[in-house]
């Protein structure tokens, strides 16, 4: 029996973060056939680049490294190593994925690292040092990659592109803040939402999104208190430390790979600059240093109806 | 959304190999746009030295185009144009020798006021690596009236690394000169125009790009100008060409990215024949600076040069040896060179630009051909300002 | 019909513009998707701006002898 289309919410959990869908449909089992496409692509997604497997193809990959032929990888892959190096490219060596050992070292290190680790680290670290020629990458030995930072934002894009194919046109894909907008509600009416204050509980602001990705950098949620100090969780991969500019970046774009990309951009540069760069970008941002909020449009207060808690967003699956 | 930064078409361009992405970034349309752009063109007086009789003042012409580009979906664009010119002055009749010999020019007597008018309309349609574009347009004024249609192609391949375009195009004209009986000009007359371009551009490296082209274009009926006259052996004729002319063009350009300035030098180069057996050779070099954050400056050179065909003169002080003659300035042999100097502006929706212009023509500075004495060569300055939306 | 022929000078012109552009034809490197964003700056577009290139077009060909490029042709006009 079919009624009228409803907006339907459904939770999971992939990539070690709460994860939502939600779309218009008639029926349970048609709301629980985009459920299941979510589901299995971000499984897919997830065993094929965590980097907490030892079977995932990440982890073959980096088997190679140290390896003189190095490894010819698939088109999905190379698609995204291509990405990667255009962020590498236009972060001016600031964002990195073969920052793998940096990463582990401030995640797993319990106080402030050393700087000899901090040396030792960034001496594993650098794409360049990598050959990369669009098909087969030679890995120096030790190198580690993590594409933390990417494939969440892409397993967001991903899901949306097949509800679409499955013919869902209203929704919208969270997975632990990576957002990407399938189409608007059915009456044409955008999606309102949340963005959450990087400091205090509660939104800064809310907005009307009726399609594209939406992604938030922020270091409010994963961080760490040293000696009262606070050590944002995303690094610069050329100097070894956390990044003090900007508290949290929000970015729409039309995907939330690339909205991911604008908001880490950001967040790497120093606040003036990045302010600057979001400015140029032409996309649509929010950006927060912890005592004010800056933003590509005039603010209309706090109004979120149907809000989404655009909880926090980035980087490593933990 | 509005008009992304160049580093942001980067790094979407670099999303697009991903599986699906082209189908997920399709919905995204390409942008709108609204243009307007004034242009004030202003021919430099003849010098009295040069000038037998008539109004040292040329012409002066004020211009106002609009266009506005509209994507009806996202294979569909939709381009409309329209042009008004408002001219007064008045421009080059015949030219006489004094007792000496040298030439001196005779200007049409009374100001000429003259408007015109022109519309456009393109549809374009995007289909996977191919894009084809219809158009139409209409042009008319007093003594004027011309209609024309084209069509023009594009293929990428390479993924977009270089592409082929071609075209064809069609013009008929019709001619109804004003005072025709008093000044015994022809009372109507037409002529058509078919064209034919092809074209093929090449991304070279990541600092540069490549297009060459080439058009044909076959031109038949009136070709004369019914205003200008020319002295043949002490008459004065009508000015009269062959009534059939096949052109052909061969168009180059480069761009150069420069990373240490973070500038683009654009060359242009044109080599032109034709079957009057008039040649041209056209250079351009323009110099795009970005400057802070929003703002663009471009100093550009172009040089022109061009031999006259063998029917043309000042004045024939014999009867020349084929049935056409033609004093008209713009057939001589000279060379051209104008500075223009541009600043634009753009912030979020909007781009600002303003430019000038400086136009220098001599028969010195031909570099084929034997330049004759043209005191009709004509020196103009130009300055345009435009604004464009993206709504 | 008159059909033009190319005499020596251009015949020597030509032949340096082909080897130019062949030079440029070689130089050619592949260019990976990454390395793309300084070709997506406004001034390496092979389009100039539309309304300006269309002025140009008008101004240049109604006081030159020469005329065409790679894009079709407009209509005339009785501009003298």
């Amino acid at each position: 029996m079919s009624q009228a289309p409803q907006a339907i919410r459904m939770r999971f959990s992939t990539m070690g973060c709460p994860a939502e869908v939600c779309v218009y449909a008639s029926s349970v089992t048609e709301a629980h056939t985009a459920l299941a496409v979510a589901g299995c692509e971000s499984r897919r997604l997830d065993s094929k680049y965590s980097h907490y497997r030892d079977d995932s193809y990440l982890a073959i990959l980096q088997q190679s490294a140290g390896k003189p032929g190095g490894m010819t990888v698939d088109d999905e892959t190379a698609a995204l190593l291509n990405f990667a190096a255009c962020q590498y490219q236009q972060s001016e060596g600031r964002f990195d994925i073969t920052a793998g050992h940096l990463t582990r070292l401030w995640e797993q290190s319990p106080q402030v690292p050393a700087r000899s680790e901090i040396e030792d680290a960034l001496s594993m670290t650098g794409w360049n040092n990598a050959a990369w020629d669009g098909s087969k990458l030679t890995l120096p030995a030790g190198m580690q990659l993590n594409l933390g930072a990417i494939v969440k934002e892409y397993a967001a894009d991903r899901i949306a592109l097949l509800l679409r194919r499955q013919g869902f046109d209203a929704g919208y894909v969270d997975l632990g803040g990576d957002l990407h907008f399938i189409g608007p509600h059915p009456d044409g009416r955008p999606w309102q939402v949340g963005i959450r204050h990087p400091r205090a509980s509660g939104a800064v602001a809310g907005t009307p999104v009726s399609r594209g990705g939406l992604a938030t950098s922020g270091d409010y949620e994963r961080f760490r208190l040293d000696s009262g100090k606070r050590y944002s969780h995303i690094l610069d991969a050329r100097s070894g430390w956390p990044v003090t500019g900007l508290a949290s970046v929000s970015v729409l774009a039309p995907s939330c790979l690339l909205a991911g990309a604008v908001s880490t951009l950001a967040m790497l540069l120093e606040k003036r600059e990045g302010l600057d760069f979001l400015e140029e970008s032409g996309l649509c941002w929010l950006a927060h240093d912890g005592d004010n909020v800056f933003s590509s449009i005039p603010l209309k207060g706090v109004e979120c109806g149907q809000s989404l808690a655009v909880c926090n967003s980035h980087g490593v699956p933990m | 959304m509005k008009r992304p930064s160049p580093r942001i078409r980067a790094l979407l361009a670099s999303s697009l190999g991903l599986p699906g992405f082209q189908e997920l970034l399709a919905a995204e349309a390409p942008e709108d746009s609204f243009e307007y752009q004034f242009t004030h063109y202003d021919e430099e007086p003849i010098p009295q030295a040069s000038l037998q009789e008539g109004d040292p003042d040329r012409y002066k012409i004020n211009s106002h185009q609009l266009r506005w580009v509209k994507n009806l979906d996202s294979s569909y664009t939709l381009t409309v144009g329209y042009l008004h010119e408002a001219m007064s002055g008045s421009s080059p009749w015949f030219v006489i020798p004094d007792s000496d010999g040298r030439a001196l020019q005779v200007m049409s007597g009374a100001t000429i006021r003259e408007k015109r008018d022109q519309v456009d309309v393109s549809l374009g349609r995007r289909d996977g690596d191919y894009t084809h574009t219809l158009g139409l347009g209409y042009s008319t004024e007093d003594d004027y009236r011309a209609r024309y249609a084209s069509y023009s192609g594009k293929k990428e391949l390479a993924k977009g690394l270089a592409a082929y375009s071609w075209g064809f195009s069609y013009s008929d004209d019709e001619i109804n000169p004003t005072d025709a009986q008093e000044f015994a000009r022809v009372v109507t007359a037409s002529r058509d125009a078919w064209s034919a371009s092809f074209g093929f551009s090449q991304v070279l490296n990541q600092n540069a790009v490549f297009q060459t082209g080439a058009s044909l274009t076959r031109q038949t009926g009136f070709l004369s100008d019914p205003y200008k006259l020319a002295l043949v052996n002490s008459f004065l004729l009508p000015d009269q060409r062959p009534d059939s002319r096949t052109l052909f063009a061969w168009t180059n350009q480069l761009r150069q990215y420069i990373p240490s300035t973070r500038a683009a030098l654009q060359l242009d180069y044109r080599y032109f024949r034709d079957s009057w057996n008039i040649q041209a050779h056209t250079l351009s070099a323009a110099w795009v600076q970005p400057l802070a954050t929003s703002w663009e400056l471009t100093p550009s050179i172009r040089y022109h040069s061009q031999k006259a065909p063998d029917f043309y003169a000042p004045y024939f002080p014999v009867p020349p040896q084929g049935e056409y003659w033609s004093s008209d300035y713009r057939l001589a042999t000279f060379g051209a060179l104008s500075y223009r100097l541009n600043l634009a502006w753009r912030h979020e929706r909007f781009k600002v630009s303003a430019g000038l212009e400086m136009y220098d023509s001599e028969g010195s500075l031909a570099i084929s051909g034997t330049p004759q004495d043209t005191p009709g060569l004509v020196d103009f300055w130009r300055a345009n300002l435009s604004f464009t939306v993206n709504p | 019909m008159q059909w033009f022929s190319i005499s020596s000078p251009d015949r020597r012109l030509t032949f340096a513009l082909v080897t130019m552009g062949a030079c440029f034809l070689s130089a050619c490197a592949p260019v990976q998707p990454w390395e793309r964003g300084r070709l997506a700056q406004p001034g390496m577009a092979l389009e100039a701006d539309a309304l300006l290139a269309a002025m140009d077009e008008h101004v240049y060909t109604s006081k030159e002898a020469a005329s065409g490029s790679i894009q079709p042709a407009g209509g005339g006009c009785g501009c003298n």
